[in-house]
């Protein structure tokens, strides 16, 4: 071995322990935030933050150390969006509770998406958790329908909660049963429809209009 | 125990059969995730869901080591552990075809 070599052997070293250093120092920084995405009952919070950084701790490898921690953050991610969901449903039916339009409960949705844009598309659309019957579908929608055969909506710019129904993948969390959904496909036009017919190649099927 | 989980999952009984295996029913997060296989996520969920139903309580480690978070550890009720033997009893017999059950080929 030579001097180079040594020198590249110590130096390599160095920098693996500082990079995965870094990766437990990092699994640490992230255990507050899951915990605060997690949950929002206080008592919990504490009990999680010095838990879970005791798991992250017994975990062997800083590697692994750094998956337990991102898993934490990304189960935490989609509970708080299962709740902004649910709160912004919330927040509607308060505002009119005797009798909300339907219109009137999407425009709210539209405006004000309760999740950002940018949302993991692995989390959109895999079930549906059931917040009001839907009638109205506008053009370039997407339209699903649930073994009942009622019709749900969501749009197509993907974030949840911009239907009738919140459509999102951990409705669990929140105590409700998930709902599957089969895509039936996307909206052709814009009206008040009491079911919808799929024709056989799936194309944009959508039918029996209200009148 | 139905009455009080609307979901019976897989994971919920391999969260429950850890526990039962575990020394006076208790441990903590990390030997739940090796002996289930779980991730941290889902071994919280079940437990939260659990605490929520009675089943299990949880207390902070008491030899806590210096320097280090403390371990919180979760404990079947002797109730739950009750419950939860019955639960997997249950879910062993609903496995077995009903035919071999008659014919007393099961032990």
């Amino acid at each position: 071995m030579n001097l180079g070599e040594f020198l590249e052997g110590v130096i390599g070293g160095l920098v693996a322990t500082e990079a995965f250093g870094w990766t437990g120092r990092l699994a640490q920084k992230i255990i507050p935030a899951a915990v605060r995405l997690w949950t929002t009952d206080t008592a919990r919070r504490e009990i999680y933050r010095e838990a879970w950084s005791r798991d992250v701790d017994d975990c062997p490898g800083n590697i692994w150390r750094l998956i337990l921690a991102a898993k934490f953050l990304s189960v935490g991610l989609g509970r708080w969006a299962a709740r902004q969901a649910v709160s912004t449903t919330r927040r509607a039916q308060r505002r009119s509770p005797a009798r909300m339009g339907t219109s009137e409960i999407l425009s709210m949705f539209v405006k004000r998406p309760s999740v950002p844009k940018n949302f993991p598309a692995f989390m959109k659309k895999v079930y549906g958790v059931k917040v009001r019957p839907a009638g109205r579908l506008t053009h370039g929608e997407e339209a699903y329908q649930t073994k009942d055969g009622d019709l749900v909506t969501a749009s197509q710019q993907g974030a949840c909660g911009t239907s009738y129904w919140q459509v999102f993948r951990y409705p669990r969390q929140l105590g409700q049963e998930p709902v599957e959904l089969i895509r039936l496909g996307t909206s052709n036009e814009t009206g008040r429809f009491h079911s919808l017919l799929c024709n056989p190649w799936g194309q944009t099927s959508l039918a029996q209009r209200d009148e | 125990m139905a009455d009080d989980f609307q979901r019976i999952t897989p994971q919920l009984l391999a969260v429950l059969t850890a526990l039962l295996d575990a020394p006076d029913y208790e441990t903590h997060g990390w030997p739940l995730m090796k002996a289930t296989g779980l991730g941290g996520p889902s071994v919280y969920r079940i437990l939260e869901r659990c605490e929520d139903a009675g089943l299990v309580s949880s207390r902070w480690e008491e030899d806590a080591q210096p320097g280090k978070p403390r371990r919180r550890l979760y404990r079947l009720s002797p109730d739950g552990a009750a419950r939860a033997r019955a639960l997997l009893a249950e879910r062993r017999q609903a496995r077995i075809p009903g035919r071999l059950r008659a014919a007393g080929g099961i032990a």
